[in-house]
């Protein structure tokens, strides 16, 4: 359902990133968590972004929020969003988008909520922290970005603490407060790992429809093929920091080009092979602490050839896929 | 998605029925927590007792005892229970001026509540201030904030203390400023040490994404949830503000003669001690100590209803 109904992004979009790189330079050498990603975002368009622990996916969201702590760094590449390029604005104008104009949602929402605050005041602090606001014209907003994420009786709820509600209320009102002020662009890292499915589920519906209505680009980073499919526009895989294969999310899961993306499609569990032993992609992730020259999947790759040892450029074999791989799957290999 | 949808609509209406915590705030299980302590109930409302006491001195007392026309030199040093000339009872007797012990130490349990009150509230302010900035900004600033606080902590409280005043003169005022200079430094460790803890806590990383300032998320994201151990220290150091005093007061640098607190009608009965006089010093100084106890039993218990790991 969610294929066709992005908008076919007539506009400039809301975000580009440009070969951005984050390194972190540790005394055990330079660790390249993020090594040249790019992509485009149209507004209200849903990109997942996937691969599994360590891929540098988070680390992609907090570069584009320019919220890296030392010893990383972005060393090079631009995030342009909107007119201009987050990457090397001054601390002050980076700190007026943060929460306003982009905001990010966090996997643990008991974490990410106050304990010690009533989900009302830290809705209200997120509003007055960007505009001149009056109180009760910040708590109607409150009220209203509650309803929105479907919180039924919000005015109670608004007088609760964090740890007077559940853990899917808990993900629904830090989802509220990062569209409280209709950002263009919201990042979320994880946000429904910690949720049963069925709250998963409503919460990605939620998300989707808030997107839809106000033209919010989001990134919805994951590790859970299935949210992307149901979920994302398109998608995004990573692996050890770089962007293995890009596309729509339909096209990609119906017939991956990269033989990652294959593997991780694999391991899903399904239903209609009970009992049969689990797909899974031989061996670990290589250290992004001094990568070898070559294609970073080599060593997993069934695939691999003599030309695997040198590092592939990302190529458009189709129209609208991208693939990073000397050998790409072909039709009949891809399921 | 219908399945999502379906769910969606039961989720809405299950919550309206749901009965909302709303019985069991954090201040209600604070305060059956902290009067579950029978203890700590007595020494709360012998605090009140005291505090109240203290305010309302000018009401209570039968003289005013810095009123040189009330006092009658010819009373001086009557043992407790004796009448007096203006023709009422000396519950407590007399010190060596003739001044009612009881309006005395009334007036001093004023003055000795206010000076620590005072230095206490201004303390915590000022440490609060400082460990924060300490813990949020890190690097140099924090290194030089607090080696300032073990330097300070380093020299003995009552030596700093008598130096001031001595450079400072007598008077409240400069007595509260010495005790604001001896106390600081516990806050801002305390609070330095919490919210180290606190700031790698999640919801300020996402304070920071939601853009706030630096100020807004010291102060209103990280402060509240350091407040409890803040709240347990300031009320042990409001005990030693007033113990401090009192000494302060007892060495003759404290308050002046003409402000008599608690320690200073000590003093002044000491040099009755020995000759059988024993009331003029040793009532004042059972008051004190009573108002030291009471206050740091309800600091204790403060502090083990506030800390999670103490959860029975």
């Amino acid at each position: 359902m969610t294929v066709g109904t992005a908008p076919a992004s007539p506009l400039r979009p809301t975000l580009e990133v440009v070969d951005l790189k984050t390194y972190f330079h540790t005394r055990a050498g330079v660790v390249k968590a993020v090594d040249g990603v790019s992509f485009a975002l149209a507004p209200g368009e849903v990109l997942g972004l996937v691969g599994e622990s360590g891929c540098g996916k988070s680390m992609t969201g907090f570069s584009i929020i320019g919220l890296i702590d030392p010893p990383g760094r972005v060393v090079s590449g631009a995030v342009l969003f909107g007119s201009s390029n987050l990457v090397g604005m001054p601390e002050e104008e980076l700190r007026a988008l943060r929460g306003n104009r982009i905001s990010m949602i966090f996997q643990d929402p008991m974490m990410t909520l106050n304990p010690v605050l009533r989900v009302d005041t830290q809705m209200i602090e997120a509003v007055q922290a960007h505009r001149d606001c009056s109180r009760s014209a910040a708590l109607g907003l409150a009220r209203d970005a509650l309803a929105q994420m479907g919180i039924s009786a919000p005015e109670q709820r608004l007088r609760c603490y964090p740890h007077e509600l559940s853990g899917g209320m808990r993900q629904r009102v830090a989802i509220a407060i990062a569209f409280i002020n209709k950002p263009d662009l919201v990042i979320a890292d994880e946000p429904t790992t910690a949720l049963d499915v069925t709250i998963q589920a409503q919460i990605l519906h939620e998300a989707q429809e808030l997107c839809r209505r106000n033209g919010t680009a989001m990134i919805w980073i994951t590790h859970d093929l299935a949210v992307v499919s149901s979920l994302a526009d398109r998608v995004a895989v990573m692996y050890a920091g770089m962007i293995v294969e890009q596309g729509r999310a339909s096209e990609v899961i119906r017939a991956p080009l990269h033989p990652y993306t294959k593997g991780l499609l694999g391991s899903v569990p399904s239903a209609n092979r009970p009992g049969a032993r689990l797909a899974q992609i031989p061996g670990m992730m290589p250290s992004s602490l001094d990568p070898a020259p070559g294609c970073r999947f080599l060593g997993r790759c069934s695939r691999a050839a003599a030309e695997c040892s040198t590092m592939p450029a990302l190529t458009t074999p189709i129209p609208g896929r991208e693939v990073r791989c000397w050998r790409p799957l072909t039709a009949g290999q891809q399921s | 998605m219908s399945v999502a949808e379906t769910d969606a609509n039961a989720d809405a209406q299950r919550p309206s029925d749901m009965p909302v915590a709303l019985a069991e705030t954090p201040l209600r299980r604070f305060l059956s927590d902290y009067f579950a302590s029978w203890i700590a109930t007595l020494a709360l409302a012998l605090l009140l007792l005291i505090a109240c006491l203290a305010l309302l001195a000018p009401l209570l007392a039968p003289q005013n005892p810095y009123n040189l026309a009330e006092v009658d030199i010819l009373d001086s040093r009557l043992p407790p229970g004796s009448m007096g000339m203006a023709g009422y009872r000396y519950w407590l007797g007399t010190d060596g001026a003739g001044r009612d012990l009881v309006s005395a130490i009334l007036y001093g349990l004023r003055i000795s509540l206010m000076v620590g009150a005072v230095s206490c509230l201004i303390a915590t302010v000022i440490g609060a201030t400082v460990g924060l900035t300490a813990a949020y900004a890190g690097g140099r600033t924090e290194s030089l904030l607090m080696r300032l606080v073990d330097l300070q902590l380093s020299l003995p409280a009552i030596l700093i203390a008598l130096m001031l005043i001595a450079v400072l003169g007598k008077g409240v005022d400069k007595v509260i400023i010495a005790l604001v200079t001896v106390q600081w430094a516990y806050y801002a460790r305390t609070v330095r040490g919490t919210a180290l803890a606190e700031l790698n806590k999640e919801y300020v990383e996402a304070a920071r994404c939601l853009g706030f300032s630096h100020p807004r998320i010291m102060f209103k994201q990280i402060l509240p949830n350091c407040l409890p151990p803040l709240i347990v220290v300031a009320t042990i150091q409001a005990a030693h503000a007033i113990a401090l005093e009192a000494t302060l007061s007892f060495l003759g640098v404290g308050l002046p003669r003409t402000e008599p607190s608690l320690g200073l009608l000590i003093s002044n009965g000491f040099e009755y001690m020995l000759s059988g006089k024993y009331w003029i010093s040793f009532i004042p100084g059972v008051v004190l100590l009573i108002t030291v106890m009471a206050i740091n039993l309800v600091g204790d218990q403060l502090r083990d209803v506030l800390n999670p790991r103490l959860k029975r």
